[in-house]
């Protein structure tokens, strides 16, 4: 049976299959193929950009059918929705398409840095929660107007979510069982390293934590304690068969091994630790390049972690450390998918399939597909993966 | 030159360098001699980062520490060494409202002794036209964290062109998808993927040892 005569729910049954078996880091028939490509979904589904703010269930509609466009394709999920309310989590506001922005111009975050010197006695003395409440207060004050807008997300994910599980597409989030993800039970995990960077600045972070090694480490101690007692609950709760755990200015360039250590990997292992504690995998989403840390993920036990670079890191070099004990997800450069060829595009896919496809391996783009990448390189990861 | 001031801006220590540049003017030691002794100290921070021993963390201290130092003789300009290395300019592309690289290589170029012009985010190609022109800048920097952002790089660059300005000017460009295939694309001079290569290379075009 072809994938065109089968059912959605056959499908979903066969994606979701698939998907456990990679993020476990086992064989399977062929990789299965995820893609974070909203905003160039919703294109090559006939839309625009603006049309995921604008009425996100057709906008999401015109992702399906250009899922269902693309061949078979495993997971794919619900686009925009962070965008219209995820700007408090960079504390930022997003710029969206349709409003502030062009029609076809990805959402951009305009980070605020609210955050002072004399802050951080904030955060230790009332809590990490009482400095974003009063940062929503102040920056986001709740009128009846982004009131609707709560409740109209809150009432139309489900929905929406449903529609990809009807038409057999699974995301990397999906409960352990199957079925739509609980709203309001979205689970992240990472070190408090992230947060404050956004809501310093990089550069004032940086400096804080040369100036003021041991007030940013009591901090962060306070942040990290909320922050794991919310992710164990979270996870407990909603059971994610993967909990996206994100880094990137931790990495690259910006930090020695010691301060890494210190101020970062200890949070971000123990983290990690809780996610797999409580059942789930690690999507590692790492953004900047961490050739430099490859080796801490051996810290982490083995086979519960999706080592998910963004182009930048030397996913074969990754491969020398960490194959055999993390599955893989990669990660076609985003400049290459935008400038590339086909052909470049195909060949590097085949790199990826050659080293990665006999177990654990998931076939996506670097961090996200780009949304002016080329229709005919993304056919090409998708052929690439389909051994076509 | 002050050897113990030349260390300890290279070991990053705050206090110490602050004291030796107090110690020093109180001697009526010219600005500029105390200047050229920073720069001395941020030349071994440069090389320390490129031999990775120090990261942008320590490059970042650094700057702050240059900063604080030549406020106490009365900033950059009151010590009249502006435009030591000559200037310059820099932006994010229009379409594009990422800062964070663009300030990172900025803190980090102008206490390296280069004057720099820092044109914002969102940057529309008259601006940067208007800005060598002005400035007249041997090196410009151009960054992106958009894919969607490349052709209007490309679009500036080619512009510099028809302008005629893109003969006396390098473009470097840099951002988190920028790789040797942008560069190529775009028409730039050479991609940076720190702000410490922004410093070497400008000081190698210019001419500074």
């Amino acid at each position: 049976m072809d994938e065109n005569t089968k059912t959605g729910q056959e499908l979903y049954k066969e994606h979701l299959e698939r998907l456990k078996k990679a993020v476990a880091n086992e064989k399977t028939d062929r990789p299965p193929i995820n893609l974070n490509a909203d905003a160039f979904l919703v294109q090559y589904g006939g839309g625009k950009v603006s049309d995921l703010v604008n009425d996100p269930e057709y906008g999401n509609d015109l992702i399906i059918k250009a899922l269902q466009k693309l061949g078979d394709v495993d997971c794919g999920g619900p686009g925009a929705f962070p965008a219209m309310g995820g700007g408090a989590f960079f504390f930022a506001r997003i710029k969206l398409p349709g409003r502030e922005l062009p029609d076809n111009m990805i959402w951009q975050i305009d980070e605020l840095r609210p955050m002072t010197e004399q802050d951080y006695d904030v955060i230790i003395d009332k809590g990490f929660g009482y400095y974003t409440e009063q940062f929503m207060k102040k920056y986001f004050p709740e009128t009846e107007e982004s009131k609707k807008d709560m409740e109209a997300m809150m009432q139309l994910g489900p929905k929406v979510a449903q529609k990809y599980i009807d038409a057999g597409y699974v995301t990397l989030g999906v409960s352990q069982e199957g079925g739509t993800p609980q709203p309001g039970m979205m689970c992240i995990a990472g070190a408090p390293f992230n947060s404050l960077s956004a809501a310093r600045g990089t550069g004032e972070f940086l400096r804080d934590i040369k100036k003021m090694p041991d007030k940013v480490l009591e901090a962060m101690n306070v942040m990290h304690e909320t922050n794991l007692k919310t992710l164990r609950d979270t996870v407990r709760t909603a059971k994610p068969l993967t909990v996206f755990t994100g880094g990137g200015r931790e990495a690259g360039d910006f930090l020695s091994i010691k301060d890494f250590e210190k101020f970062a990997w200890k949070y971000f292992k123990e983290a990690a630790n809780v996610v797999i504690e409580e059942g789930s995998y690690c999507y590692l989403h790492l953004d900047c390049s961490w050739d430099r840390f490859v080796k801490y993920f051996l810290e982490l036990p083995k086979n519960k972690m999706v080592f998910g670079p963004d182009g930048t890191t030397n996913i074969f070099k990754a491969a020398d450390v960490l194959y055999g004990h993390t599955a893989f997800y990669g990660d076609v450069h985003p400049s290459m998918m935008s400038l590339g060829t086909p052909d470049e595009v195909y060949a590097y896919c085949k790199k990826l399939m050659d080293r990665f496809a006999d177990k654990g391996f998931i076939m996506s783009t670097g961090c996200a597909v780009p949304s002016n990448a080329k229709p005919e390189n993304v056919e090409a990861v998708v052929a690439a993966a389909l051994g076509k | 030159m002050s050897n113990k001031l030349v260390e300890a801006m290279a070991d990053l220590n705050e206090d110490a360098v602050l004291e030796e540049v107090k110690a020093l003017k109180a001697k009526n030691v010219p600005a500029l001699d105390i200047i050229a002794s920073l720069q001395e100290g941020m030349g071994i921070v440069g090389k320390r980062f490129e031999e990775k021993e120090y990261f942008l963390s320590e490059l970042i201290m650094s700057a702050e520490i240059f900063n604080e130092a030549s406020q106490l003789l009365g900033g950059m300009g009151g010590a009249g060494t502006a435009s030591k290395y000559g200037t310059f300019v820099m932006g994010t592309i229009y379409d594009d409202i990422h800062d964070i690289g663009k300030n990172i290589v900025t803190t980090v170029m102008s206490s390296n002794g280069f004057n720099v012009i820092d044109l914002g985010v969102d940057v529309p190609t008259a601006k940067y036209v208007e800005a060598i022109r002005q400035y007249k800048p041997k090196v410009i920097g151009i960054s992106c964290l958009l894919t969607t952002a490349f052709d209007n790089i490309k679009e500036c660059i080619q512009t510099l062109e028809k302008e005629g300005l893109r003969k006396d000017v390098k473009v470097l460009i840099g951002g988190g998808p920028v790789d040797e295939a942008t560069c190529k694309y775009v028409g730039a001079d050479h991609v940076c993927r720190n702000a410490q290569e922004t410093v070497e290379y400008s000081k190698k075009y210019m001419g500074v040892q």
